[in-house]
């Protein structure tokens, strides 16, 4: 038996899907990989199972780090280009918490604000732990693009030097934008989803940046249509390759058989 | 009677002095006169009439093996293998001792006798009568010694297995079989029956984790069918491991209840769930009926395989991974909230399919522990079938389709079929789980039995043969 008010309440939760408003913006949150109850707000983009293999990718990544590089206190860095609610960071810091640094970036204020406070909820209970251990320390979303994420003579304000680039960024070629379905297209960021004509548009601003960010690898999700473009783009010893200073290492079918993640390294 | 004084004191302080070293002085004997059926061995078994030469040959090398480890940890070898391998020959090994021991006291007070007869002292009358009570006291300690040795020739963990059931995790599988509602309403009270009992450790001590890997349920409450993880955390028994054994020599057989707890102080989850799998019978009259129903739930026990191990027990490329495929481009272009996944073994048939949780990650990880858990038991079963015939159901854990228990309410009774135990108060067994600690020391000890029928029926034919030492 429920009371009236709750009678209210369902209903209007029932409306708003009705109207296909996403279930995770409804319940305000969603499980991530081992992340219970992460948070979920529009607009940000409701994470897919694919960018759990993603992480997984990563995550084998920092462990084989941990295990050649001996004892020592210092962080394993990553960088994680488009964070939105902060998930495959937060992924990937909630495994490591001890040994990882996870600096964290996207355009959208209101992402880089709920990536720092689902870090709070995931990170609180280890920190609190710890003498003189930050949440920051552990992990820190700020607001820049990939693009401006680069130090000049006059400006030189962000610590470079990171062992893992990582990004899930918008992906999807401007003319499959309108095949999207509505719980997508009328609720999720288009800045989350859209890269431009062909969808490459912020992967090639990454690509520039790569060698500035790191001189290790850098792993990605794409649409299905790029990996074997940029297999061939930055295929070792072709003139691009050298040129960008980037080549691909290999590239990864997801759990439905579709092309979807490449490895890039820096030469 | 000063001289009798004396004569006493004397008699004692003999007895001190010399067994130490001829101690030491049988074990070397008994290690370099293995040659010849007619070697009187010196170790002081020979005593023990009551066991047959064979079983005293079997006795012997196992405290050679018992001694041969010790140096080995002592200089150093792995102490996890061969501290359990202590654990199962240091019982036999301190018999051994004891036996030495009276040997050695009765060969001193035999020479101590002759020389007090053949001085044929008149005082000494009282001293020889003396010495002959002192032996016979010794004698009488042999025979309940040589009882506790012939049952510590079988130790009661199977050796092959000791492993698994010492500190293997184990995975629940619970299904509701004939009986409709109340079949399923049955399952899922053996369920929080195992889920309350796994948590207080099964009796051993330290609680184990309990994680629910999969569960369907129905309207009214009951299980159709789910399955569970029990984990120790890599504690395993509460404890099992190389400690200072004590020797009691009186006659007393060890309590029954204090057996029990030292069996499943030792055991693991696996260990400690494994004699439930099989078919649960239950009797009684369903709530909204009043006639008397009889429902079955099938349960399976599995050895987990660790979550570490389990992607070098499943090759990616044996398996076969099903997820809910959105039609189109998929990744970004789809929000889906569907994570179901299904995880089919290949070679085997083997599958699990899971939704239990809102992650497709976690959903795999459960699949995949599923499946290793079911297709390691499957593998194990057919080496065991190809290896020996199974003497009883009981090798093994047994078939999964055997009838093993009947829960009958309206006698208020639990039977199992197996060890033919009964318990009044199905009730309170059932709802903490404490059935499962009830009947498993009766099993192992059926299974231990049925190991002693085999060395018996070896010991006897070792000695028709006339072979002297037997194989351990």
């Amino acid at each position: 038996q429920m009371s009236e008010e709750q009678c209210n309440t369902f209903q209007s939760l029932l409306d708003r899907r009705i109207d296909l408003e996403p279930l995770q913006y409804i319940m305000g949150q969603w499980d991530f990989h081992d992340l219970v109850g992460l948070k979920i707000k529009e607009p940000m983009l409701c994470p897919r199972p694919e960018t759990e293999e993603l992480v997984e990718f990563v995550l084998e990544e920092v462990s084989e780090l941990i295990r050649n590089r001996g004892s020592t206190n210092e962080r394993i860095r990553i960088l994680d280009v488009g964070c939105g609610t902060g998930a495959i960071g937060l992924a990937i810091a909630n495994r490591y918490c001890d040994e990882v640094q996870v600096v964290a970036l996207d355009v959208l204020p209101e992402a880089v604000e709920l990536s720092n406070n689902n870090a709070k909820t995931f990170l609180a209970n280890h920190v609190g732990k710890k003498e003189g251990l930050e949440v920051n320390t552990i992990y820190e979303a700020i607001l820049c693009s990939a693009d401006d994420f680069t130090n000049t003579q006059e400006c030189n304000t962000y610590k470079m030097d990171f062992d893992i680039v990582v990004s899930n960024p918008p992906y999807i070629p401007s003319k499959d934008m309108v095949t999207l379905s509505e719980d997508v297209s009328r609720y999720e960021s288009d800045k989350a989803l859209c890269g431009g004509d062909d969808g490459l548009d912020i992967i090639r601003h990454i690509v520039r940046r790569l060698p500035e960010w790191t001189s290790g690898n850098c792993w990605m999700e794409v649409d299905d249509s790029h990996p074997s473009f940029i297999a061939d783009w930055l295929s070792p010893g072709s003139q691009e390759s050298a040129r960008l200073g980037v080549k691909c290492i290999s590239t990864y079918k997801d759990f439905c058989g579709r092309d979807r993640f490449v490895k890039l390294r820096v030469l | 009677i000063q001289q009798t004084v004396t004569n006493r004191v004397f008699l004692q302080h003999r007895r001190c002095v010399a067994p130490i070293h001829h101690r030491y002085a049988s074990t070397q004997a008994s290690i370099n006169n293995e040659d010849t059926e007619q070697t009187i061995y010196a170790d002081g078994l020979d005593q023990l009439t009551g066991l047959s030469q064979a079983t005293r040959n079997r006795i012997r090398t196992m405290k050679q093996r018992h001694d041969e480890v010790l140096r080995l940890l002592h200089e150093g070898g792995d102490p996890t293998s061969l501290g359990k391998e202590m654990s199962t020959l240091r019982e036999m090994s301190a018999y051994c001792e004891k036996v030495a021991e009276i040997h050695a006291e009765r060969t001193s007070l035999e020479e101590l006798l002759e020389e007090t007869e053949a001085s044929g002292d008149e005082d000494s009358k009282d001293m020889i009568d003396e010495i002959r009570d002192e032996l016979e006291e010794l004698q009488a300690k042999l025979q309940p010694l040589s009882r506790k040795m012939h049952k510590s020739l079988i130790p009661v963990l199977n050796p092959d297995d000791v492993e698994e059931l010492t500190s293997s995790d184990a995975v629940i599988d619970i299904r509701a079989g004939t009986g409709g509602d109340e079949a399923c309403l049955f399952a899922a009270e053996i369920m929080a029956g195992y889920e309350a009992i796994a948590k207080s450790g099964g009796d051993g001590g330290k609680s184990w984790d309990v994680e629910i890997l999969s569960c369907s349920k129905t309207d009214l409450g009951g299980v159709k069918e789910a399955s569970l993880a029990v984990s120790s955390r890599g504690g395993g028994g509460g404890s099992y491991g190389y400690e200072s054994f004590d020797v009691s020599l009186d006659d007393k057989p060890e309590a029954e209840e204090d057996i029990a707890k030292k069996l499943l102080q030792q055991l693991g989850p696996y260990g400690f769930f494994q004699y439930e799998s099989g078919v649960h019978r239950v009797q009684r009259v369903p709530v909204n009926d009043n006639k008397l129903q009889t429902s079955a739930v099938a349960v399976g026990v599995l050895p987990a395989i660790p979550e570490s191990q389990v992607s070098n027990a499943l090759p990616l490329d044996e398996l076969k991974i099903d997820v809910m495929r959105a039609s189109g481009a998929g990744g970004q272009h789809v929000n889906t909230t569907e994570s179901a996944v299904r995880i089919t073994h290949i070679p085997t048939g083997i599958m699990a399919y899971m939704q239990e949780e809102r992650s497709q990650h976690k959903n795999r990880s459960k699949a995949m522990r599923l499946v290793a858990a079911r297709v390691h038991s499957l593998r194990k079963q057919q080496a065991m079938q190809e290896r020996s015939n199974a003497r009883s159901s009981l090798m093994g854990g047994g078939d999964r389709s055997e009838r093993v228990r009947t829960y009958n309410f309206p006698q208020d009774r639990i039977t199992d079929h197996r060890c033919k135990v009964s318990v009044n108060g199905v009730q309170s067994w059932l709802s903490d789980g404490s059935m499962v600690g009830k009947f498993a020391p009766p099993l192992y000890q059926m299974e231990r039995d049925d190991r002693t029928a085999a060395l018996e029926e070896e010991l006897e034919d070792s000695g028709k043969n006339g072979k002297k030492n037997s194989k351990i």
